[in-house]
């Protein structure tokens, strides 16, 4: 109905500042979880860790999926290169897909929900962007291939608002399937 | 999935296609009058001349640094150039739109349509001044400039970074989505029955 903020409940409603505190409640932890979550992943010894060691394994796992049908591929260090052309995309930091993983892990965080429920979540969450992180990945590499102004424009302004809408999906389908009582989730 | 999980998603990705198509092509003109704004801000604030010019949504802004401030400096002065792509700012504005047109009843919500874009434009001015003087300071710290005195922070690596991670790469994306959970608490909390649970009393 028009006018309802939640399930039936409108500023007039007795329960509006209840409902009012939780939101808040949920916005404030949120916003902390964030940005202690961004603080410490700018932190040195993070950043050794995502940009060295995530961002190499995922050219690892991005380049050898890439060789399984494409035998022109070669990793070198970070960077996937077509080894016949030596055209080379190199994966850097902020295309590791931990920006992502960390704003859906603070929206679970801050979830009020059961502490397994959550690390299921967050699991399963970071391996689900990782995933798409990796077909961005590889689609970056032959949209390059094929057009640099096609490689700007998927790189910079599509595929973040498409790993984004990933996160949301993610949050949705976690918060639905995490209140459903569990004879019902087994059921369906 | 829950069907109204679904649905949102279907009606998304038809919508987005066509929100990017509108927000690239008409980014040059948004790019005009945020540049008007930013090249004022920009004089107004920056220690330096600065000149501003534009292609499309690209801004550059020709800064005029006093030789005097580099370690071992004298006369005159030495010009460097920040380049700044408008559309890595706005680039939340086509997910806002798509998400935000693929619910039930858009033709009541113009309102918040048209409030969330005063919002994501507001954003978008504040992140190309904010990336203006970071890029600056890194600039000039770069250069050997004593950079304590610009904007009354110190260069700091960790703050730097933290501002280009935010600004940059999380905020453009991440606020549409933002808003969209905001504009639509009653929405969600409806589609979620661990939200109804949690976050709706009586229940």
């Amino acid at each position: 109905m028009r006018g309802d903020v939640a399930g039936g409940i409108t500023a007039a409603s007795p329960c509006f500042f209840h409902w009012v505190t939780l939101m808040l409640r949920y916005a404030v932890t949120y916003l902390i979880c964030l940005v202690g979550l961004f603080a410490l992943e700018t932190s040195p010894w993070a950043q050794s860790f995502t940009v060295g060691t995530w961002t190499q394994f995922l050219a690892d796992m991005s380049g050898g999926l890439l060789q399984s049908f494409d035998d022109r591929v070669v990793v070198q260090g970070s960077s996937i290169v077509n080894g016949r052309t030596g055209y080379a995309v190199a994966i850097q930091a902020g295309c590791n897909g931990v920006e992502a993983a960390l704003i859906l892990a603070a929206a679970i965080l801050a979830y009020p929900a059961s502490w397994s429920h959550k690390l299921l979540g967050m699991l399963i969450g970071v391996v689900a962007i990782q995933l798409l992180n990796v077909i961005r990945i590889i689609s970056l590499y032959y949209l390059g291939e094929w057009s640099e102004r096609i490689l700007t424009i998927a790189h910079l302004y599509v595929w973040p608002g498409l790993i984004i809408f990933d996160a949301l999906i993610i949050f949705l389908v976690w918060t639905h399937w995490q209140g459903v009582p569990k004879h019902e989730a087994r059921l369906s | 999935m829950n069907p109204a999980i679904a649905r949102l998603v279907g009606w998304t990705l038809v919508w987005l296609p066509v929100c990017f198509a509108v927000w690239y092509f008409s980014a040059p003109m948004l790019a005009a009058v945020m540049g008007g704004v930013l090249g004022w801000l920009v004089s107004a604030t920056f220690p330096m001349p600065v000149t501003m010019t534009r292609t499309g949504a690209l801004i550059d802004l020709l800064l005029q640094v006093p030789a005097a401030m580099v370690n071992g400096g004298g006369q005159g002065h030495m010009a460097a150039t920040i380049s700044l792509d408008t559309l890595i700012y706005s680039c939340g504005i086509p997910l806002f739109l798509a998400l935000m047109l693929a619910l039930p009843e858009v033709g009541r919500r113009w309102r918040e349509i048209g409030g969330g874009l005063l919002v994501l434009f507001g954003y978008e001015l504040v992140a190309l001044y904010v990336s203006a003087c970071y890029n600056t300071v890194e600039m000039l710290h770069m250069i050997g400039a004593d950079t304590r005195w610009l904007f009354g922070l110190p260069w700091n690596p960790h703050l730097n970074l933290l501002a280009q991670t935010a600004f940059a790469l999380v905020l453009p994306s991440a606020l549409a989505v933002f808003l969209w959970a905001s504009f639509n608490l009653a929405v969600l909390t409806e589609a979620m029955p661990s939200a109804r649970r949690r976050f709706i009393p009586d229940e």
